[in-house]
């Protein structure tokens, strides 16, 4: 009840504010110049590429411009969620309240992950005005989304948890930052090792690894293990610092 | 020590173990986190939701990898940036997911030149490419299994068809990786390739050559890792290295010698496959005697002296109103080497077809029958005068006709010991050898027919030779091809896709913005 009632407070925080906007307005021109890139470079290609060879596959995780973006959004969306309140002071209020830890960092966590999927909710315009110039294959675009999704659960739990650790939205926002690149650059560095056993783990933890198949129409378990484990764990080490600030607060 | 010391000593002490707790609390999530991950690694499952089922293993593939006893490496030569790459890649993890007998591993050979000289090395690959500055094997995968392996070039992994006459501008694609993967790891079963012999000398369909040329056929298996020789069965019989002989279409009988050598062979456990035509000598008006029909009487084949009519419109190709041929079969029995093409949909082609039946029903299996109101043509002369009147009578053989059929033959290992006519064979679950199938037409192995992707002629042979050569893997749907109309834009397009993604959308959400803000306002 209690996450209940704190996911309905900081989703109305959230879209009553209008740095939501400004957010929401800045990711939407900056996807929507990605897509039309893609499709202009896409449209100057000649016929007779792989069966997943569209623009709306490129776009979904194929190019950096893609991953890049949301290394500068997660933090943004996550910085203030737990790092506001504590350099406010009203954390200290809101633990004395009769709710628990897990239900203030779940509920703030639910409310990120609603701002998450309203971000990329109006991209399926893309796919409808795609379908006007060939062939989309939904089964493709929902996995698609469905990769997003499971990028955004993971993401956010360690947003979630850099704000619980960090004394204010902008050191927040910079571990968040620091992390989700450090992950990103790792999959990187994936191609270039020779190693099997090292590629394979690096490709596993890599966000390239996880859209690859996604945005491919595949489903693959491993994939949806790691971002839900991650996310798990992420959440529990936020729940324990709030609860570490609280004993010895 | 005072009281406020007392109670500043233990709040420290409890911070301490509040600290510890904290730590080996998050130590224990990380490591139920790592374990959850590795078994999730392990044993994984990948769900293919693409409306084509491109990364769907077909059948064959799935029974080739239940087979596997052995471990399997796979090793891709292939270059991340090739066309095709990805595709591969993602095919190659389904191959993994399904069997943990399968390992992949990839050696760029630009990028790890020295990985793949060792490669190189090890299989004594082939000559290495230098195209555009880039280091190209020309081996693109090699599979290997123990001591043996298999190589599997750049053309027979990836293929892109493109049709430019068709209106619709529609892209047939083939996903060809996973017939010559499954192809190598059946190979890498086997031990050898599988021998066909063909046998020539008798007008038959030739294995190479122009006019009537199995070559289309000859390629179609060529990734199966199924060869295709012809022989001559005069001289001193067959040979012992052929897994099946293949009589295709011939035009003049066979001798009574080289019917005995066949009938020996298959009766020692060789296995036959045989596509009649009903062969009508020019300026006569009578089918021509194949020296064969009496073998196969024998084996408990009926061989029908009769031409197949088949008058519904709906199972001819448009435009082409011949009842003789071409014309479509769907009526299919009930085996194995059918059973991947019940409820398909898709027809075998055939042309110019005779009749073709069992002895005893019990004693094998009718593959193929055309429709109920096709039937069996006896009168010769009135095909060759060209004046048949559509409609069976009395002499004629009513539909649905047979057209193919399955026996396995006793094996006796000495034909001396066949001394009854009578006993036409025995029930199709019977020992290794001695597979006859019989088709009442060759035409359905030429060339056109085989490559042509709306019919079923190029699977069909290769289940008919898998069965009779007892290669059950090959007995399923290979790779698919499927319509895919790519997204074309022009250049006007792609500017009206501008204002609506980057301009118009971003706007409604300023305006959303607003509205929020002024509602908060007011």
């Amino acid at each position: 009840m209690a996450t209940w009632t704190i996911l309905k407070r900081e989703v109305y925080a959230l879209f009553v504010s209008p740095i939501a906007y400004v957010m929401l307005t800045v990711w939407l021109f900056g996807s929507g110049v990605t897509f039309w890139v893609l499709c202009d470079y896409y449209a100057g290609q000649p016929l007779g590429g792989g069966a997943q060879d569209s623009p709306l596959t490129w776009f979904f995780g194929q190019t950096t411009l893609f991953y890049l973006p949301m290394l500068v959004f997660v933090p943004l969306i996550t910085m203030r969620l737990l790092a506001e309140e504590r350099s406010r002071g009203t954390l200290e209020l809101l633990m004395t309240a009769p709710v628990s830890e897990a239900s203030v960092v779940i509920g703030k966590y639910l409310a990120a992950l609603v701002f998450w999927v309203a971000m990329w909710l109006p991209t399926l315009l893309y796919v409808w005005l795609t379908s006007r110039y060939g062939d989309v294959d939904l089964g493709t675009v929902a996995t698609s989304y469905l990769g997003i999704f499971g990028i955004g659960v993971y993401y956010l739990a360690i947003g979630i948890l850099m704000s619980a650790m960090a004394p204010n939205q902008i050191v927040s926002a910079i571990l968040t930052f620091l992390v989700l690149s450090g992950l990103f650059v790792l999959g990187i560095a994936g191609q270039f090792v020779f190693g099997d056993t090292y590629r394979e783990l690096l490709t596993y933890l890599s966000i390239w690894g996880h859209m690859d198949a996604f945005s491919r129409g595949i489903i693959d378990t491993r994939y949806v293990v790691f971002d839900t484990s991650i996310a798990a764990l992420a959440l529990s080490l936020a729940v324990g610092v709030l609860k570490a600030r609280r004993t010895e607060g | 020590m005072s009281a406020a010391e007392s109670g500043g000593v233990d709040a420290a002490k409890r911070r301490t173990e509040a600290r510890i707790y904290a730590f080996l609390n998050a130590m224990l999530i990380i490591g139920l986190v790592f374990q959850v991950n590795y078994l999730s690694y392990r044993h994984y499952d990948r769900w293919d939701i693409t409306e084509h089922s491109i990364y769907t293993l077909s059948d064959r593939s799935k029974v080739v990898l239940e087979q596997l006893e052995q471990e399997v490496q796979i090793w891709v030569l292939l270059s991340e940036a090739e066309p095709g790459f990805m595709e591969l890649r993602n095919l190659l993890a389904r191959y993994e997911a399904e069997s943990p007998r399968i390992t992949t591993h990839y050696i760029d050979p630009d990028r790890d030149p020295a990985g793949y000289r060792e490669i190189a090395q090890r299989f004594e690959l082939g000559g290495v490419q230098i195209g555009e500055g880039r280091v190209l094997s020309d081996v693109a995968a090699v599979v290997e299994s123990g001591e043996r392996h298999w190589e599997i070039t750049r053309d027979d992994l990836i293929s892109t068809n493109f049709d430019p006459m068709n209106e619709e501008n529609s892209v047939e694609l083939n996903v060809e990786g996973e017939r010559a993967i499954t192809g190598a790891l059946v190979e890498l079963q086997t031990g050898r390739a599988t021998r066909v012999c063909v046998t020539r000398g008798h007008g038959e369909f030739q294995v190479t050559g122009s006019g009537r040329s199995l070559e289309g056929f000859s390629r179609e298996v060529r990734r199966e890792n199924l060869e295709l020789t012809a022989i001559d069965t005069r001289g001193e019989g067959i040979d012992e290295g052929c897994d099946a002989v293949a009589i295709i279409g011939p035009e003049v009988a066979f001798s009574a010698e080289e019917v005995e050598a066949l009938r020996a062979y298959v009766r020692a456990g060789g296995n036959l496959f045989v596509a009649l035509d009903p062969v009508i000598p020019q300026g006569r008006a009578t089918f021509l005697d194949l020296g064969i029909e009496d073998m196969l009487r024998d084996f408990g084949v009926r061989v029908d002296r009769s031409v197949v009519i088949e008058p519904n419109p709906a199972l001819l190709p448009a435009g082409q109103g011949n009842p003789i041929g071409p014309y479509a079969v769907v009526g299919w029995g009930e085996h194995d080497i059918t059973r991947s093409f019940v409820g398909l949909g898709i027809p075998l082609l055939v042309s110019e077809a005779r009749s073709i039946g069992l002895i005893d029903e019990q004693r094998g299996s009718v593959l193929l029958r055309t429709s109920d109101q096709s039937y069996g043509e006896t009168d010769v002369r009135g095909i060759v005068e060209g004046s048949i009147v559509l409609g069976a009578d009395a002499a004629d053989i009513p539909g649905p006709v047979p057209l193919a059929v399955a026996i396995t033959v006793e094996v006796t290992g000495d034909d001396s010991d066949d001394d009854d006519p009578d006993d036409p064979g025995q029930d199709e679950e019977s020992s290794p050898g001695g597979r006859v199938v019989v088709i009442g037409d060759a035409t359905i192995f030429a060339s056109e027919y085989i490559s042509e992707a709306t019919v079923v002629n190029g699977n069909f042979a290769s289940a008919v030779i898998g069965w009779v050569t007892e290669r059950e893997a090959l007995i399923a749907i290979d790779a698919r091809s499927f319509e895919h109309r790519p997204v074309s834009m022009s250049e006007d397009d792609v500017w009206n896709l501008f204002w609506r993604v980057a301009v118009l959308i971003p706007l409604a959400f300023i305006f959303l913005g607003l509205a929020v803000w002024w509602n908060r306002r007011t």
